[in-house]
């Protein structure tokens, strides 16, 4: 089954003893929504860069669809089964359209301009702004772009979100989060996202806490 | 080709900071190679003049106890000028020479390089003469043709006199004008009226010039006379030998030859401009090269699409290969921009460095046979690609870092933001 599995995981950096992640188990199934609450300097945005392939676990193991992380092609696995949007809106200095182009392109899968100009007008761009460069959008416009890569990259089978409060603040944080949401249960995709506030914990179909590096559940609940 | 693509793309995305980095980088790399070519031209011909100054040998007259010089036989001067290994040759006599003629009075005077002169000798009308052989006449006043009034002085008993003497004289081209002492005048025909510009060579700018036929018609009456040969040999090899035949001649026994020193000034002066600029050229380099790194590093820190893309999945191989491409594509623009402009920025501020010096040379030693040097330019172009590729590897290896260090860590560039 494609389900993302935390066994024992404990992660801490090189030159510190102090464990960020400590021996933290669950799982993830696709057609889900996952928040993990927890307080700054937690360990979320580590969280979601081991689920992200970008670092691997000191100890234990995460499994995606049964094969340890560690054993596969990581950059590969990134670029075709996840779709990441870390803090801050991460984008290339181009076009609106160039970018998508830029994430199917990485994620092997064949590019349709149709498709990607019709992800782009469904977060709310309009048509003359997809080909300028991103420095002339307003940053609400740069927010929406990143949402529409996250929609677009139809691969992934993940799609994590750091901080979506601060991500997509200027176009709207229910706006962006509803989307994702919907579009995670028609494609049956997992969403996990991390948060510091109760703001997004509507579109959650379970929360989680981390703190103390434990990683605990907290509840289900049905929307 | 995902490479190239990648690589394109990377130089489009970035192209304003590329165009501001490739501005910087193109200014250095143009005052560096710009130094480079005008230090290295400007040795190569200084070299160049060297080994020509150093193939002249000059012979100077030594006097005797009573103050004259020994007799000159043109035979034997003859002998040496047609020797297989001299290029060239030049007899030249001074002396003075009584006139009724009036001094100009403006100007120097005609006498001012004989300070051994009695105040009774200043009184009279004396005048400065200068003796030349026929090519040695020929390369001075024919160069400056458009300052010679008539014809040259080959026949005998005819004369050049400087234009100042004719004015003041009111004389004209085809008269004639006595020499000598009272009793003893020698009429002598003006065959040219010139403008002396070479006057650092002349002893005066209102010398009479004349030829060694008509130095025969006027020898008694000729005072201290003063003689010096000069000799340029086709290489600096055959001094010995001629250093050998020289002395065999019997009127040069009592010349001393001088190698060399006759134009150390003129050189030293150009070999300390040269030294200043080898040193401003290295500081130059230093200075560029580490103002380069550190420029390009500063917009490696700016750029996230190292990142970004690495979040896209791009493996390191892959981002490291297309970012060194984008790198090298901009640094060879940059580079051989930088070779062709620097090329004609460094012709244009060495031209009328070595024209300066090329007329110095040619005032200072009208009879020498000056080739103009040929310089390759292939030396400095090697040099210049050199630089090139040294700071292309100074960039690749800034990319190279960067690129590793975020693969290596990523929650650091996580956590700057």
């Amino acid at each position: 089954m494609t389900e993302w599995v935390l066994t024992q995981v404990d992660y801490h950096y090189k030159l510190s003893e102090i464990k960020t992640l400590d021996a933290i188990q669950g799982s993830f199934q696709p057609g889900k929504s996952y928040q993990i609450y927890g307080a700054p300097d937690s360990g979320k945005t580590t969280l979601l860069a081991l689920f992200a392939g970008l670092i691997t676990c000191s100890n234990g193991s995460l499994t995606f669809a049964g094969r340890d992380l560690t054993s596969i092609d990581r950059n590969s696995y990134r670029g075709h089964e996840i779709a990441c949007l870390f803090q801050e809106s991460r984008l290339l200095k181009d076009s609106p359209i160039a970018n998508l182009e830029m994430e199917i392109l990485l994620s092997g899968e064949k590019i349709k301009l149709d498709k990607l100009k019709k992800v782009l007008l469904s977060v709310g761009l309009a048509e003359r702004q997809l080909t300028i460069p991103l420095n002339k959008l307003t940053e609400k416009e740069r927010q929406l772009v990143a949402l529409a890569k996250l929609l677009a990259k139809q691969s992934a089978g993940l799609i994590l979100v750091d901080e979506p409060e601060s991500a997509f603040k200027e176009c709207g944080v229910s706006l962006a989060m509803g989307k994702l949401r919907k579009h995670c249960l028609q494609h049956n995709k997992c969403l996990i996202f991390t948060t510091q506030t109760t703001q997004s914990v509507k579109f959650a179909d379970e929360l989680w806490g981390l703190n103390g590096g434990k990683l605990l559940f907290i509840k289900e609940q049905s929307l | 080709m995902i490479i190239i693509r990648h690589a394109w793309l990377n130089l489009k995305r970035n192209r304003y900071s590329h165009l501001k980095i490739g501005g910087f980088v193109l200014l250095i790399l143009l005052v560096i190679f710009s130094m480079l070519q005008v230090y290295r031209i400007a040795n190569a011909y200084f070299l160049d003049y060297r080994e020509q100054a150093a193939t002249v040998v000059k012979g100077v007259q030594d006097l005797n106890q009573t103050g004259q010089a020994a007799k000159l036989q043109q035979t034997d001067y003859e002998k040496l000028k047609n020797l297989s290994y001299v290029k060239r040759s030049q007899l030249t006599g001074q002396g003075i020479i009584s006139s009724t003629l009036v001094q100009p009075k403006e100007g120097k005077s005609s006498v001012t390089a004989y300070s051994s002169l009695s105040t009774e000798h200043l009184k009279e009308n004396y005048l400065s003469l200068t003796m030349l052989d026929n090519d040695s006449l020929k390369t001075l006043l024919t160069a400056k043709k458009e300052k010679l009034q008539g014809k040259l002085p080959l026949k005998k008993n005819t004369c050049v006199i400087s234009r100042g003497l004719a004015e003041a004289n009111n004389l004209k081209v085809n008269e004639t004008i006595l020499l000598g002492a009272k009793g003893q005048e020698q009429a002598v025909e003006i065959a040219g009226i010139a403008e002396f510009s070479t006057v650092e060579w002349l002893s005066s700018p209102n010398t009479i010039l004349i030829n060694w036929d008509t130095e025969t018609v006027l020898q008694r009456n000729i005072m201290q006379p003063f003689l010096n040969v000069m000799f340029q040999l086709t290489s600096k090899k055959e001094i010995k030998k001629f250093v050998k035949d020289f002395k065999k001649m019997d009127s040069f026994k009592e010349y001393s030859l001088i190698s060399q020193n006759w134009s150390q000034e003129l050189f030293q002066s150009s070999q300390d401009t040269l030294d200043l600029l080898l040193n401003g050229l290295v500081a130059a380099l230093i200075l560029g090269i580490v103002l380069i790194a550190i420029v390009y590093q500063h917009s490696l820190k700016q750029r996230q699409d190292f990142y970004t893309l690495h979040l896209m999945g791009m493996d390191r191989k892959t981002l490291a290969l297309s970012s060194s491409l984008e790198s090298l594509l901009l640094i060879l623009g940059v580079g051989l921009s930088g070779i062709l402009i620097s090329t004609q920025l460094s012709k244009w501020i060495i031209g009328e460095w070595l024209i300066k010096f090329q007329k110095n040379l040619m005032e200072q030693e009208p009879f020498v046979d000056w080739l103009l040097p040929h310089v390759e330019q292939v030396e400095s172009r090697a040099t210049a690609l050199l630089l090139v590729g040294i700071c292309l590897t100074i960039l690749l290896l800034l990319v190279n870092l960067r690129i590793a260090r975020i693969v290596h860590d990523p929650l650091q560039e996580v956590s700057k933001r």
